[in-house]
């Protein structure tokens, strides 16, 4: 009974402490943290559109310039959701596919990661799935689909 | 001098890598570039080292019952201590080798130092030895990932991931024909080297 008693104080104070130390790094670095996400999804909006893009604005609409519309949007994938960005031009063709962050298997996820010779093809409109990482690049298909049919180019951007 | 002899066993004698076999996926997955491979070792050393000490303090306060989990507990918040310090302060490479760095938490090598020296150790003893480890697999992840980087130019294969293991078994053959001469000659070789290999051989 003691010795039980004794095991439980010791994991239990061990996982305090551990708490503790993670808790108060995670705000020290927090800051720092979001500060690098955003400057790495500017970094991956500004090439996809070409132009100088805020990437904190609230919201899906990131840009709306010259018959070009950005919008951002979620998908899940094999991993669990990933966050994509979308060039739409005036006549509602896809001039452009980025996936902002993803979680799927290294390797299987390179696919997702620019320079991809497959998220160019979407400019095409001739997309296959990928063999190896069907789940991945068919969850990327489907919300590209479904981001982009959603979007009501006239109400979002009345030019 | 025994200081450095505890360092240099550690390192050598006992190389996490090259002699003892451990940690092998994150020194096959990261090894792809210097600089890739220098990251990892710099991550791994701070989790060995971090959770080496703290253990050391600690060994009269942890239970034989619950040492597992307790260890496992440290090197986990130790993983995630350095995985948080480089997405803030390092962020090209932690995007790069982010995986690799949450698994050294499943990294044998750092468990088997923990459970073998730490546990058992005074403070000074243990952190010469877990120094002396992280140096021992920072070479052998430096060397891999030089040996491929340079292979590369000529032989574009090393660079891929089946590169990984034909470099690293030419590696370790080498090591392994170093090692071989060395015992002949009874040039070195500690005498626990043997039953040390078969006990950790039989963990894995």
């Amino acid at each position: 009974m003691l010795g039980t008693l004794r095991n439980i104080a010791a994991l239990a104070i061990l996982a305090a402490v551990a708490g503790f130390a993670l808790t108060w790094v995670a705000r020290l670095t927090e800051d720092e943290v979001a500060r690098n996400r955003l400057a790495a999804e500017t970094r991956i909006l500004r090439e996809l559109a070409g132009v100088d893009v805020d990437a904190a604005v609230d919201g899906d609409l990131v840009l709306c310039d010259r018959g070009q519309v950005i919008v951002r949007g979620v998908g899940r994938g094999y991993g669990g959701q990933f966050r994509l960005a979308i060039a739409i031009g005036a006549e509602g063709e896809i001039q452009g596919v980025r996936v902002i962050d993803h979680q799927e298997t290294p390797g299987f996820g390179d696919i997702l990661d620019t320079p991809s010779a497959w998220l160019q093809s979407f400019r095409t409109g001739d997309v296959h799935a990928v063999t190896g990482a069907t789940v991945t690049s068919e969850a990327v298909m489907l919300a590209v689909e479904r981001i982009a049919g959603r979007v009501n180019l006239k109400a979002l951007c009345p030019s | 001098m025994p200081v450095l002899n505890r360092f240099s066993e550690a390192a050598i004698a006992r190389n996490p890598a090259w002699v003892q076999l451990l940690g092998l996926c994150p020194l096959l997955a990261v090894s792809n570039t210097i600089a890739n491979a220098l990251g990892l070792a710099v991550a791994s050393a701070a989790v060995l080292i971090g959770s080496a000490t703290l253990v050391s303090l600690a060994r009269r306060f942890i239970p034989a019952d619950v040492r597992l989990p307790c260890f496992v507990l440290v090197i986990a918040t130790f993983t995630t201590l350095v995985n948080l310090a480089m997405e803030a302060y390092a962020f090209d490479l932690y995007q790069r080798i982010a995986l690799f760095v949450q698994i050294i938490v499943t990294n044998c090598m750092i468990l088997a130092r923990i459970e073998q020296v730490a546990a058992k150790e005074s403070l000074g003893r243990t952190v010469l030895d877990a120094c002396g480890a992280a140096v021992g697999f920072a070479a052998a992840i430096l060397a891999l990932g030089a040996a491929r980087e340079v292979l590369a130019i000529g032989f574009p294969l090393a660079a891929l991931p089946p590169g990984a293991f034909l470099v690293a078994g030419l590696l370790l053959a080498l090591t392994n024909m170093r090692r071989g001469q060395a015992t002949d000659t009874g040039a070195s070789a500690p005498a626990d080297e043997k039953p040390q290999a078969r006990t950790v051989a039989g963990q894995r």
